[in-house]
């Protein structure tokens, strides 16, 4: 009975009580909300080391038992990827400042509101509170979306909001038939009353919703628009932290369900194509990032659907995937024209570049050499093959970005502070990652097996 | 049994709506189509063959949970009307805006985003 | 907008007032509650802006009154919730059933919250029509 929506009740108050502060303290508005951020981050952190040697965290929302009230539980999974959702929203923060030039305290409440969207995903044990929160994360995106009132920003923001709406109402449909056929909405209780063979119309209503959120083909339609339209911020949230958590939604759905495994590694496949293929011909450098976090979802979910010998490959590339992402779309919000001379930062992003290629000794390597391997164990070889094929084209659309946005003749531009910190930060943990990759896979293996170890979850929840 | 059949035709005709529809404010209004479909489709699920509805008065409280509709999904309905109503005022904030800047409420003409 | 809509429009305002009214009070027993009655409030004064025109609904409450009710309504909501949770550490009257006296603290929450969601959705729909 730990409390943990401790974080979650303290970004919901900062987020209502930053506009109050920024009337008329402007300085602390942002030490507020940094500060507010650090503690979530920090009070992750602090837990660790109890959830990763096995414990599961649970509490019971006012005290109800399961199966009547909503449980919040926290295993290995959910608190890795909370670790890495606050670290990356401390990142963008210090980054906003840049872009957004008036109504500040709204654009910080908004960002609040969508990390308490986050935050409740992933701790919540309970199918219908993952539908609210999902909605809480989205619609608060939605908000930021048009926060600049330009037109592609307005055209962006409403095909959001459509393609989104719709998303989420197929969510909703696929979590009442579950209702439906089982009585239970608890996650923990329907591991024990429902299987793939039985619920495999209202799994793959909540898998579409999902996938569209994340990003995979047939349903990518909306990334590219979406992430050249929006402010650079939010285009970094949606390519980045909302790609990880829609995937742990994924995942956690399809721990309660059961995995299928060949909608994912089809799925997986094609994307990797489409958005490699895609990538390749775009001459906007957001566009271009949109397509290939399309393809390294495609990576990622291929990894899933392996079955057991792809978890950990898949979850090092979700953890990677974040991290690159992140840093290439801070790279690209500091460099505003053609052909700049800044040497730090485009060595960090020929070091990035090369680690979501997946080149040694960096942490995109390792990850994609994991799935790789799972891949061939599990006797799916003309995937591996594809996968393989399409890292090559990922280098080359990469490398092409960078020919043309950084020369050593062009105009020499002073690297701005505000963004090479976080850059900096980002780029040495990842090749820390790729060196010490034998660190990295030890800290992971805990989480992978609390996705195999479904009975320890309903005895954590109803204590067994 | 006629819940489930017209739940459906109304997803059926929010998604002709939202689809074909080149007006943003016809589009809008085939969201909230959309989600009035689901929310029957919803209620009807909890149905039980003559029956009262879920409030318990002194009569009824021992006989409740055998005679009454199922009160769970009528809950999950009433969040979901919650969210569709912000999703629809924020749809239409939208909406005014695009037509302050670009005069017109065809979405054929925005093509600011190609490529 | 012609004489049938004014008509019905004015036959049908009280009893959309009462009618949220209730499923706000009752929001321990019936299904509803706060927010539901709250939204059926704000959809009633929209009723008249829509038929009358906007200086009618201005009568009935200002844009600048809604502000501050709302301002209000979102403290009082707050610092009810607070006191709640940390000091009396639960949410749920154990009061006698099945009687409208006897929500305790929910009463408050269901009326303080749907006259806040009554200024908001207000206020959304004031800012929408009035183009500033």
């Amino acid at each position: 009975m730990t409390p943990v929506y401790v974080p979650l009740v303290v970004l919901l108050i900062t987020a209502f009580l930053t506009p109050l502060i920024g009337i008329r303290f402007k300085l602390f508005r942002r030490a507020l909300v940094v500060s507010a951020f650090f503690f979530s981050f920090f009070f992750w952190i602090s837990l660790l080391p109890t959830v990763f040697s096995g414990k599961i965290l649970t509490y019971n929302m006012n005290l109800w038992p399961p199966p009547f009230g909503i449980t919040l539980v926290l295993d290995s999974l959910s608190l890795f990827i909370l670790v890495v959702v606050s670290g990356l929203g401390l990142a963008i923060v210090s980054a906003v400042e840049n872009f957004i030039k008036e109504r500040r305290s709204e654009f910080y409440s908004l960002f609040l509101l969508m990390h308490v969207g986050m935050t409740g995903i992933l701790i919540t044990g309970d199918l219908f509170n993952l539908f609210v929160f999902t909605e809480i994360m989205v619609i608060s995106s939605y908000g930021l979306a048009i926060f600049e009132r330009s037109k592609k920003a307005l055209e962006a923001g409403i095909k959001y909001l459509v393609v989104g709406a719709f998303a989420t109402s197929l969510i909703l449909l696929g979590i009442g038939l579950t209702y439906g056929m089982t009585g239970t909405l608890n996650m923990a209780d329907l591991m024990s009353k429902i299987s793939l063979a039985k619920a495999f119309v209202p799994l793959s209503l909540i898998l579409a919703g999902y996938l569209t959120e994340i990003g995979i083909v047939p349903f990518h339609f909306w990334k590219p628009d979406v992430i050249e339209g929006v402010n650079l911020p939010l285009a970094a949230m949606i390519a980045s932290v909302s790609t990880t958590v829609g995937c742990y939604a994924i995942l956690r759905v399809l721990f309660v369900f059961g995995f299928p495994h060949a909608p994912l590694i089809a799925l997986g496949t094609i994307s990797m194509v489409v958005g490699a293929f895609m990538a390749l011909i775009q001459s906007n450098i957001k566009r271009m990032l949109a397509y290939s976090s399309v393809s390294q979802m495609g990576y990622i979910l291929f990894a899933f659907g392996l079955g057991s010998y792809g978890f950990l490959g898949g979850i090092f590339h979700l953890l990677n995937n974040a991290l690159l992402k992140m840093v290439m779309f801070l790279i690209v919000g500091s460099v505003e024209e053609e052909q700049v001379n800044m040497p730090v930062t485009g060595a960090c992003f020929l070091i990035a570049s090369l680690g979501i290629a997946g080149v040694p000794p960096l942490n995109g390597f390792v990850s994609k050499f994991l799935i790789y391997d799972a891949g061939i164990r599990s006797g799916f070889l003309i995937p591996t093959v594809v996968a393989i094929v399409i890292s090559v084209i990922t280098l080359a659309y990469y490398l092409r970005a960078f020919r043309r946005m950084f020369s050593n003749s062009g105009r020499r531009v002073k690297e701005k502070r505000d963004f090479l910190v976080p850059i900096l930060v980002l780029t040495s943990f990842c090749i820390f990652l790729g060196v010490f990759s034998f660190v990295a896979i030890q800290a992971l293996r805990p989480v992978v097996g609390s996705l195999l170890a479904r009975s320890a979850y309903s005895c954590a929840v109803f204590g067994c | 049994m006629l819940g489930y059949l017209f739940g459906t035709v109304f997803v059926a005709i929010g998604i002709y709506c939202l689809v074909m529809k080149r007006n943003i404010i016809k589009k809008v209004m085939g969201l909230g189509i959309i989600t009035a479909g689901i929310h029957l489709l919803l209620i009807t699920m909890g149905y039980r063959e003559g029956s009262i509805p879920p409030i318990v008065t002194p009569e009824n409280i021992l006989t409740f949970s055998q005679y009454s509709v199922d009160p769970l999904p009528q809950a999950l309905v009433l969040t979901s009307i919650v969210i569709d109503l912000s999703i629809t005022a924020l749809a239409l904030s939208m909406a005014i805006v695009i037509y302050e800047k670009n005069k017109t409420l065809d979405s054929k003409k925005l093509k600011e985003l190609i490529g | 907008m012609s004489v049938i809509q004014q008509t019905v429009s004015r036959i049908l305002f009280p009893f959309l007032l009462l009618y949220s009214i209730y499923i706000i009070t009752h929001g321990h027993l019936t299904p509803g509650g706060g927010f539901q009655g709250g939204v059926l409030l704000a959809s009633s004064i929209i009723l008249v802006c829509v038929v009358y025109g906007l200086r009618k609904a201005e009568h009935i409450i200002r844009e600048e009154t809604s502000h501050r009710v709302e301002a209000a309504a979102g403290i009082i909501l707050a610092f009810l919730v607070v006191f709640e949770l940390f000091i009396r550490k639960s949410l749920i009257a154990t009061e006698t059933l099945f009687k409208v006296w006897s929500g305790g603290e929910i009463a408050i929450l269901n009326i303080t919250g749907g006259v806040m969601v009554m200024t908001a959705f207000l206020l959304i729909f004031y800012s929408m029509v009035k183009e500033s």
